[in-house]
């Protein structure tokens, strides 16, 4: 296969279950907010997910949909990290890495 | 939030999310006015949601854009260290420049990548030239354009150029906020002899990558009104798939135009920010 095309099989799966997941996933917390009328509108946070999400808590559904979103681009720099490391693209590996190292500076300064 | 208002919000940001996908911009632009002026949000929450957006716009359109070939990942990704980069020193020197100038020079530039895009035509560097040029790394790549079913290869020219103004695309973005991708789109085009379609689709590709840290920063201070990010990002994915039909349907011809046309309307409220007049400057 060449090399745009096993690239591109890596990150258009990624990209579309990344995209199906987070979108059951808000539409159910939407609608479930909208019968149930919950007072909770902020995102819960990460730890809590599990718990609220067994409790039929719907920012739990809604921000585990967010999650999942945010997720979807950085996993496609990963998957294709993972294409670069399997092909032995040395150059790309590289670039892959520059653009994760920067992302995570960004939000360890943004934290700050 | 009432469940009519984010029933509206959903629909409205549909129009966002279609813009962002057929021209490679993330519909910030769109959304955050929309939900400030429009419905009185708070700043921040407006901000929160439209990150979400965002990236809701680059992950639905790009899921169809890779299959058909029209993301270029390589090149995505190459531009994506600078525009990175660029975008943490444009958000640390943020607090030590003056917006109202900054607003007032990112217009003039928007003006000015507005009337190149109108006034030159579209070149196309082969990648055949592109190897005998002897570049760092081999950004070729095709696509079919869905509207001629032509098959259509081309090589990347200027990276080092591309890289340098792409550092400067971030830059803004990191400063201002906005203008990733009003950027990225003419310099892929014109400087480094990308086809419009394939550079409006790499960029909406890595605005998901940018959006994201302003994300998980929102996310981490809990600063994210859920029901606000689910309406909008349901109403962007639905309009990133229109983006993307919308794409098939237009000559790049046409969509040069357009991109051109919505330089000159941002270039316009940008001004208009620079006084305070335009969705909380």
């Amino acid at each position: 296969m060449p090399p745009q095309k096993t690239l591109c099989s890596v990150v258009q799966p990624i990209l579309r279950w990344g995209m199906v997941l987070s979108l059951v996933l808000m539409f159910f917390g939407l609608t479930l907010g909208i019968f149930t009328g919950a007072e909770q509108t902020s995102v819960v946070p990460l730890e809590r997910i599990p718990s609220q999400l067994l409790e039929l808590d719907p920012a739990a559904f809604l921000t585990l949909g967010i999650v999942l979103l945010i997720a979807t681009p950085l996993a496609r720099v990963f998957g294709a990290l993972c294409v670069f490391i399997k092909e032995r693209d040395r150059k790309f590996v590289l670039v892959s890495l520059v653009v994760l190292l920067s992302v995570t500076l960004a939000v360890i300064l943004g934290a700050a | 939030m009432e469940t009519l208002v984010l029933l509206l919000i959903a629909l409205l940001c549909v129009s966002a999310g279609a813009i962002g996908a057929l021209m490679g911009i993330g519909g910030g632009l769109i959304i955050i006015p929309l939900l400030t002026l429009g419905f009185g949000v708070p700043m921040q929450e407006a901000i929160g949601a439209s990150l979400i957006g965002v990236i809701a716009t680059s992950t639905g359109a790009a899921s169809k854009y890779v299959k058909q070939g029209l993301t270029n990942v390589r090149l995505a990704l190459f531009l994506e260290m600078s525009t990175t980069v660029g975008s943490i020193i444009g958000a640390l020197i943020a607090v030590y420049t003056n917006q109202t100038v900054l607003f007032l020079m990112f217009s003039i530039l928007l003006v000015y990548a507005g009337y190149t895009m109108l006034r030159r035509t579209e070149v196309l560097f082969s990648p055949e030239q592109a190897e005998a040029a002897g570049q760092i790394v081999d950004l070729s790549c095709q696509y079919v354009d869905a509207r001629n079913s032509c098959e259509v290869s081309y090589g990347v020219k200027g990276l080092k150029k591309g890289l340098a103004y792409s550092s400067v695309a971030g830059m803004l973005s990191g400063l201002l906020g906005v203008g990733g991708g009003l950027v990225k789109v003419p310099v892929m085009n014109v400087c480094m002899c990308v086809p419009l379609k394939a550079a409006a689709a790499t960029s909406n590709f890595m605005i998901g990558v940018t959006a994201l840290t302003g994300a998980i920063i929102f996310y981490g201070h809990g600063l994210l009104n859920a029901y606000l990010c689910g309406a909008v990002a349901l109403g962007t994915f639905a309009g990133a798939y229109v983006g993307t039909m919308l794409m098939a349907k237009y000559s790049a011809s046409d969509l040069r135009k357009w991109f051109s046309v919505l330089l000159f309307i941002v270039a316009v409220t940008m001004v208009l920010k620079a006084f305070g007049l335009w969705g909380g400057a």
